[in-house]
């Protein structure tokens, strides 16, 4: 049977109904294989550290326990300022990184800027080259990002000549003649930015500033290697000093006394739990501003 | 004109928020700016590992006894997350960091590849200028430093290293229960004690428990102590070269002891001795089983898992330490694992002497640096026993780690590790043989491109060989040929020639 309308609404074919119900079925598994290991790692970190040494990982705990999260924020814990770390550096890096994208895709994009492909060119290289740790490094020290809260913000971070790339997309998609009609009005460069094409760009900005703030979130290289000072380790950081000291336990040699415990298995699920935390929030609302900046340029308006 | 005002009001803003914001970034640290008002030297400490939570009270503790010492020097210790050591100190090396000591590791990357490229500084001049710490080591340990006929390091002595291949760790209770009285004296009756003991800790605990590798790279040490061919040494870090008594280097993966090695572990594997997934899993995983009281004999585990297995199951275990196949010689195989260099980059590299002298100076020092304030981080008992304060995580509040600055004559063991496990750390052999490659320092520099292909194609082809996942003969010609396109043959050419010219550089060696 065709499908076609009766009374108005649409009707379906069995073949469209068959089509759509596999459709949902195989989208609704790649979902469950998605999410069911997430709901593992819950309930492994509300589990005794027995039930999981006796069963291992199990959706139904032995025992259930709490320790981990107690062991997380007991007083004294550097997880509550690791995570004020982390929420500052992805505020303060997010907020400056997109204003600063947003400059730059604006200027690239306009076409009243003199140069602006030799300039795009100039962005476009070093995405595809690197300089190399080395530089990286000396440059991060001389800047001052060393050891205190810029060297999570500045380094690597700040600016992806991807993203800049995006939101110059978007802007070229924007009618020009807004431009033309802004500036006999009177208005200047600035003010055409950031109160006409920057209120019309919130898709894009809400994209780039999804993909900035996962990258600050979940970044730990910098803490690796621009910080010593425990006061400033984010929470990626504490995992990965958490794996390495689990590492370092196999190189050790037969019986040494060693300083650290062995972190618990419910303690690194729970670590996990704590870190993904408010990012994870960070998707739902930024939903519908997503797919609309992802396709920029796709269709043409 | 409006226009124009406000864009140069918002330029001026935002250059001024720039700069300030600049400023505002932190500086470097009050120890150069001391330094260079002449009151202390500044010695910075680099480290592998995690500081301890209450660091700062133990570190302001030290630099007083320093002071009061007449010792000028402020000590900082700075700690690098184990897997990102290696990057970072070459990063602070090659951008001209100043820092003083670092710490080597032996089996991790050994003192050649720091010295033959300029990372660390000779110091046999200062050597003689301190001579109560060079009395602290003997002159094996101080040879353990040498590169290129210059001494590069203070030795790190945290442990006699003539017997750790010869000990296995096991269960003296299960072992009673499976009806012996000691640990067997051949390779068949221990896959018997194995078996047997896999059964009675399953019933006790209901765990399965598992004959473990220390690490994977190791090589079975036990099994090696068994066989007619024995004592020769097979490298701990890759497994490539086999060295033989009288200086020849063999293939260890093409040789008749790796066969054996193979053949015994695939019969284990198929008993069920050996954990399936052993090689996905991380040491944690062994650690936690084996707090449970689920192991099996093996080389590896801590010095304090009887407790923890009373803790956990209520149990008097009976953990012991003993030497398998006791007739055999132990075997030294380095003179030296772990040692502390000067950096290159030292500001003044007498500070790392004056550092070391003053710490191995006395057990006062020894304690105030490793273990805290006595009292605060610390309490002994009459025997000298340690407990320490522990934090809410559960580990010490301060513990600076023996095995990176020790001194096995003045280290102190916790009240839960046993008499055993003591007696084991600090067994004297007295029927040992030395391998040549003892002393013996293998620069990779010519064949690095070699090493790096060989180390992850012995993860893909010869570990599920060598734990006995899958069988030796339908399988070793394969691994052996993907070795071979690696760089083997290259990799054992080079080391060859550098043990060659090592053994007519030092004819005692081989006697």
């Amino acid at each position: 049977m065709a499908s076609g309308k009766i009374g108005g609404v649409k009707s379906h074919s069995i073949g469209e109904r068959i089509g759509s119900a596999a459709i949902h079925l195989i989208i609704g598994g790649y979902a469950l294989v998605c999410i069911v290991p997430f709901i593992l790692v819950l309930i492994v970190s509300f589990s005794s550290e027995k039930s999981i040494t006796l069963n291992g990982y199990s959706f139904v705990p032995m025992e259930w326990s709490v320790s981990a999260y107690r062991m997380l924020f007991f007083n004294g814990s550097s997880v509550p300022r690791a995570y004020m770390v982390t929420i500052c550096a992805t505020l303060i890096g997010t907020l400056i990184a997109s204003l600063i994208t947003f400059g730059a895709g604006y200027t690239l994009a306009n076409r009243h800027c003199k140069y602006r492909n030799g300039l795009a060119l100039y962005f476009y290289i070093p995405m595809v080259f690197s300089s190399g740790l080395v530089p990286w490094y000396m440059m991060s020290k001389n800047l001052g990002c060393y050891d205190n809260i810029w060297a999570l913000i500045v380094p690597s971070l700040m600016f992806s000549p991807f993203n800049m790339f995006l939101v110059r997309n978007f802007v070229r998609e924007i009618p020009e003649e807004l431009d033309d009609s802004a500036r006999i009005d009177g208005a200047g460069d600035i003010a055409i930015a950031f109160q006409i094409y920057f209120t019309l760009c919130k898709p894009v900005l809400a994209t780039i500033a999804l993909f900035y703030a996962i990258g600050y979130w979940n970044n730990y290289f910098n803490a690796v290697m621009l910080v010593n000072d425990p006061d400033y380790f984010n929470l990626q950081m504490l995992l990965f000093k958490i794996q390495s000291e689990i590492a370092s336990l196999s190189k050790m040699a037969v019986g040494t006394m060693g300083a650290v415990n062995p972190p618990k298995e419910s303690f690194k699920m729970a670590m996990s739990i704590v870190t993904i935390g408010p990012i994870v929030l960070l998707y739902p609302y930024l939903q519908k501003y997503f797919v609309k900046g992802m396709v920029v340029g796709a269709v043409k308006g | 004109m409006r226009t124009k005002g406000w864009k140069r009001l918002l330029s001026a803003t935002a250059a001024t928020s720039m700069a300030m914001s600049l400023a505002v970034c932190g500086g470097t640290g009050t120890m150069e700016a001391k330094a260079a008002s002449g009151e202390k030297h500044p010695c910075r400490i680099v480290q592998p590992g995690s500081l301890p939570s209450d660091y700062e009270t133990g570190i302001a503790a030290v630099n007083k006894k320093l002071e009061e010492d007449g010792v000028d020097i402020e000590v900082e210790v700075i700690r690098i997350p184990g897997d990102a050591y290696s990057e970072k100190v070459n990063l602070m090396l090659s951008t001209g960091e100043p820092f003083e000591i670092m710490h080597i590791m032996q089996d991790v990357r050994n003192i050649s590849s720091y010295a033959g490229v300029g990372s660390i500084i000779p110091v046999t001049d200062y050597i003689d200028k301190y001579p109560n710490l060079k009395e602290k080591f003997t002159d094996v340990e101080w040879s353990s430093t040498l590169y290129d006929g210059e001494y590069y390091a203070i030795p790190d002595a945290w442990r006699a290293l003539d017997h750790n291949v010869s000990f296995m760790v096991y269960r003296e209770d299960i072992l009673k229960q499976a009806g012996y009285d000691a640990l067997p004296e051949t390779v068949d009756e221990m896959i018997d004690v194995m078996k047997k003991s896999q059964d009675i800790i399953l019933e006790e605990s209901g765990i399965k428990a598992y004959h473990w590798f220390h690490a994977n790279q190791y090589p079975a040490n036990w099994l090696h102590r068994s066989y007619d061919t024995y004592p020769f040494y097979v490298d701990f870090d890759l497994g490539l070269t086999l060295v033989r008594q009288d200086g020849t280097v063999d293939s260890f993966y093409e040789s008749e002891e790796f066969k054996k090695d193979c053949e015994t572990y695939y019969e284990m594997y198929q008993a069920g001795l050996v954990n399936p997934d052993v090689l996905n899993l991380d040491s944690q995983a062994k650690y936690d089983d084996a707090n449970y009281g689920a192991f099996l004999p093996s080389q590896t585990f801590d010095s304090n898992i009887q407790n923890k297995i009373k803790e956990n199951i209520g149990v008097d275990a009976s953990v012991k330490w003993t030497r398998i196949f006791p007739e055999k010689p132990d075997l030294v195989y380095t003179f030296g694992q772990n040692m502390n260099a000067v950096s290159s980059t030292a500001e003044d590299p007498e500070t790392a002497f004056k550092f070391f002298d003053w710490l191995y100076a006395s057990q006062e020092n020894f304690d105030l640096f490793h273990y805290g304030v006595e009292g605060t981080h610390y309490t002994l008992n009459d025997a000298g026993r340690m407990t320490q304060t522990k934090g809410e995580d559960g580990n010490p509040l301060y513990f600076m780690d023996t095995w990176i600055t020790g001194y096995l004559p003045y280290q102190r063991y916790t009240e839960d590790v046993t008499e055993d496990y003591i007696d084991y750390d600090t067994y004297k052999s007295d029927n040992y043989v030395v391998t040549p490659a003892a002393g013996f320092v293998f620069d990779a520099t010519n064949v690095q491109t070699e090493l790096t292909n060989l180390e992850m194609e012995i993860i893909t082809s010869i570990y599920p060989i060598k734990m006995g996942l899958v069988p030796y003969e339908e399988n070793i010609d394969d691994a052996i040929a993907r070795l071979k396109a690696a760089g083997l043959d290259t990799y054992l050419e080079e080391y060859r020639s550098q043990f060659a010219k090592y053994l007519e550089e030092h004819p005692e060696v081989l006697g």
